[in-house]
């Protein structure tokens, strides 16, 4: 008898399933709009021309050895990380409370910021402070923060799918009944899954209620430059928060917006009133990531590192990063004018109107069942599609593929 | 007021705060012999030869790109990283039984491997099941199964003070008396920090109490070939183990025998009954992966990976690796010669008996203490010394130093 034998068998993670099931399709003319990664109009994978100068760069530079990081990482990249978030003349930076963690990607990010808060905050080891995700969110919010021991994951209104945009006053709502002290994860920009921010107005009502009602800010950070093209503009959010007084938490990836998936390059920001605070937190934060991986991992921190710190890779990666997003801009441009041309039922000003890498198409289950068994073109179960997965190529296919769904299944 | 006032300063870890202490000494004569790393004779960080090569040989072969690794990690390092513990011709491979996450270093195999045993192991989710970790033991261990849930972390016997050496009697006790289901995590060689090992008989010993009161075996594996310079002796403990029938897992850790501390480089090889209990063990690994890190970081592992697969680096390698543990063993030999030659009092036959990169010398906090203010030699406060410190410069001031303490406090 195994010592396992009542071990069961874990459903598997939907968006991978859904990719295998891609890759096992033969059909000619498939397409996988499922899984968050940039695709060139070849569909390919890109690996960024500033990431490979940098690569070189590296592994010809004889004074780099491969001794442990410090618990926290690489100091050159969290200040770099940070600084790109809130911009280089943030106040708070000047003022010496923005620390940092360097963390495995954005869920490390997540992760370790659950683990903080579950020990620190509103109370010691206060497993019941409701930690709020918004409704939809990405699929593994919920769970990051409950393996992190918080037992009360609730959601907020967010999407509006009769109006297909943001339900801005059951948010509001929400933040004015959730309980005082309650945790709000916020999407920076680029919502996952739908696509649709709050405009800068709808920012500021948002932190009116946080603020009065001392709800405690941790923002998801994945697409920083990925959306408009600009760093700046994406980073808008978080530095107006950041401008009210907020104390707040930032989880940054840079698996997007480098196209450095694999090497797991996240960076935990944090913003407390002040250098005292910042030094007893991140203490606390280095007892958490002790545990759990000891210390982060180098060569990915390091590219991002040498890139943040160089003006002329910088602006090299600006330039890549302004790529990716104006291939994702023209796909949903010419997604939109498609639809139109081919008087699809239905409005289509969303898919332009939206940002970043997802589109919440407003496909049903039923309507998504059959783009994935008669038209061999995956996409999520929530009516998601990854923008990157378009190509000159396919957008006719796609496009036709929607037509043909939607005038067919109800 | 900050929502973080009441977040208390935590200590630093003392291995490098020790370190730490040693950079901020302005004494010419100071050495460290105090954090885990390899030292060239020089008094220098080592990149390995052969990681050297191939890091090369990885920035510059194109068809590589940075997309996600599967949850689990790189499929041809996970598979390598288990024969190399297990042996190439392990019945346990053959039979598929045999399965691996990879993990960030062997800290990451230890939390990912507690986690699981948390939720599944001695019914669901039985934070009470006893884990029983040595008598020392390297400090995180304790920590890494406390924060993964487990109340109950107890240290068993296992060095014996007064005769510098392994306490069977005392280990073998606290096996027959403990209860059933205990977990024990065993060093697979090179004892961390007393560098004291069981003889293969004392061994079989361990296993036969453990099978029959069906304790469950949790190997730590971080020095596999570092410690005697051969792969298969240091891993001879593991593969008895696995020939007696145990399910159990083992953390394995490329850290130290390939010199890449800082990319993470880490293997939980689980050995199971069956196929079936491992699929359904596997995908539970997979949740808890999912919400730690999401998937592993991809330089180490595809490092390692082409390392062990490639018959060419896989021999460069291991001869990097003798070279490692040649030069301890050379310290080693001097170390006690000249302690011998001096008359420091006190027998220390223990330093070559001892294997691996630790040595516990026996010499008491006071001591300890005289060595660090008087004589600048760094190392921790329980006697223990990283014989990679020791160079053929600084050989004759540390068995000096050792004389001088010894002979001064009592």
């Amino acid at each position: 008898m195994s010592l396992f034998s009542e071990v069961p068998q874990a459903p598997p993670v939907a968006v991978f399933k859904l990719t295998a099931d891609f890759r096992e399709d033969s059909h000619p003319q498939k397409v996988n709009l499922g899984v968050g990664a940039y695709r060139t109009d070849e569909c390919q994978p890109w690996v960024l021309p500033v990431v490979k100068k940098v690569e070189r760069l590296i592994v010809e530079d004889a004074s780099l050895n491969h001794e442990y990081l410090p618990i926290l990482g690489l100091p050159e990249f969290r200040s770099a990380s940070s600084k790109v978030a809130l911009g280089d003349d943030s106040p708070a930076i000047k003022e010496n409370r923005v620390g940092a963690v360097q963390a495995l990607g954005g869920t490390g990010a997540l992760r370790i910021g659950g683990e903080f808060l579950r020990r620190w905050y509103n109370g010691t080891n206060n497993t019941a402070t409701p930690i709020y995700v918004s409704a939809p969110t990405w699929e593994n919010h919920n769970a990051v923060f409950a393996d992190a021991g918080f037992k009360d994951i609730r959601p907020y209104h967010y999407w509006d799918g009769a109006k297909k945009g943001l339900d801005l006053s059951g948010l509001l709502d929400d933040l004015e009944k959730a309980p005082e002290g309650s945790v709000f994860v916020l999407h920076a920009c680029a919502h996952n899954p739908t696509g649709t921010d709050p405009t800068q107005d709808e920012w500021k009502q948002i932190a009116e209620v946080m603020k009065r009602r001392k709800l405690f800010v941790f923002f998801d950070s994945a697409y920083q430059g990925f959306a408009s093209g600009s760093l700046d503009k994406d980073a808008w959010a978080i530095r107006y928060f950041v401008s009210e007084g907020f104390e707040l938490f930032v989880a940054q990836s840079f698996s997007k917006n480098f196209g450095l998936y694999n090497e797991r390059v996240g960076n935990l920001t944090v913003v407390a009133q002040d250098n005292e605070n910042l030094t007893r937190i991140l203490s606390q934060m280095e007892k958490i990531v002790r545990t759990t991986w000891s210390n982060p991992p180098s060569q990915g921190a390091r590219i991002v590192s040498k890139t943040l710190n160089c003006p002329e890779l910088f602006t090299e990666w600006k330039g890549n990063v302004k790529t990716m997003a104006d291939r994702v801009l023209l796909m949903r441009d010419q997604l939109r004018a498609k639809l139109l041309a081919l008087g699809t039922p239905g409005t289509w000003d969303h898919i332009t109107q939206q940002i970043g890498m997802f589109s919440f198409t407003g496909l049903n289950p039923k309507q998504v069942e059959y783009m994935i068994k008669e038209k061999h073109v995956y996409l999520m179960a929530s009516g998601r599609i990854n923008m990157c997965g378009l190509t000159s190529k396919n957008i006719d296919y796609v496009a036709q593929s929607i037509h043909d769904t939607v005038t067919s299944i109800q | 007021m900050s929502v973080f006032c009441d977040v208390g300063q935590a200590v630093p870890v003392a291995v490098f705060k020790l370190t730490q202490d040693f950079n901020n000494d302005q004494d010419p004569n100071k050495v460290n012999l105090g954090v885990g790393a390899y030292r060239t004779d020089e008094g220098k960080p080592w990149v390995l030869p052969v990681v050297k090569k191939v890091e090369k040989v990885i920035a510059h072969d194109d068809r590589l790109n940075h997309e996600y690794l599967p949850i689990l990690g790189l499929p041809e390092f996970r598979s390598s990283a288990s024969k190399i513990a297990l042996g190439e011709d392990s019945p346990a491979v053959q039979e598929n039984r045999v399965g691996a996450v990879q993990c960030l270093g062997g800290t990451g195999a230890l939390k990912i491997g507690a986690e699981f045993l948390r939720r599944f192991h001695n019914g669901s989710n039985n934070t009470k099941t006893p884990v029983y970790v040595s008598s020392p033991t390297w400090e995180n261990h304790n920590a890494v199964f406390a924060s993964a849930g487990f109340e109950d972390v107890r240290s068993y016997k296992y060095w014996d003070a007064e005769n510098r050496g392994l306490d069977l009697a005392g280990f073998l006790g606290d096996l027959e008396t403990c209860p059933a289901h205990s977990i024990f995590v065993l060093h697979a060689c090179a004892h961390n920090p007393t560098g004291t090992d069981p003889t293969q008989e004392q061994w079989m010993k361990i296993a036969e109490v453990m099978m029959r009161r069906r304790l469950f075996v949790f190997f730590d594996s971080a020095y596999q070939g570092f410690a005697s310079g051969s792969l298969e002796k240091d891993a001879w403990a593991i593969r008895y183990f696995v020939s007696m029938g145990f399910e159990m897992f083992c953390a394995q850790s490329f850290s130290k025998n390939f010199g890449l501390y800082n990319e993470r480089v880490g293997n939980l090889t689980i050995v199971a009954r069956d196929p079936d209990n491992l699929k359904r063990v596997l995908s539970q690994m997979e949740k808890i992966v999912r919400t730690t890190w999401s998937n592993p970081p991809s330089q180490g592992a595809r490092l390692v990976a082409i390392t062990l697969t490639t018959p060419a680096l896989f021999e460069d390698w291991k001869g990097n690796v003798k070279t490692m543990a040649d030069r301890v063993l050379l310290m080693r030999a001097q170390l006690q010669a000249k302690l011998e030659a001096l008359g420091t009092p006190g027998a220390w036959d223990h330093i070559t008996q001892q294997i691996g990169m630790f040595s516990f010398t026996g010499l008491n906090p006071k001591q300890v203490e005289y060595m660090v203010k008087e004589r600048h030699v760094y190392l921790m406060a329980s006697g223990r010394i990283n014989m990679c410190g020791l160079t053929t410069k600084n050989i004759d001031y540390v068995a000096e130093s050792i004389h001088q303490t010894v002979t001064s406090v009592q």
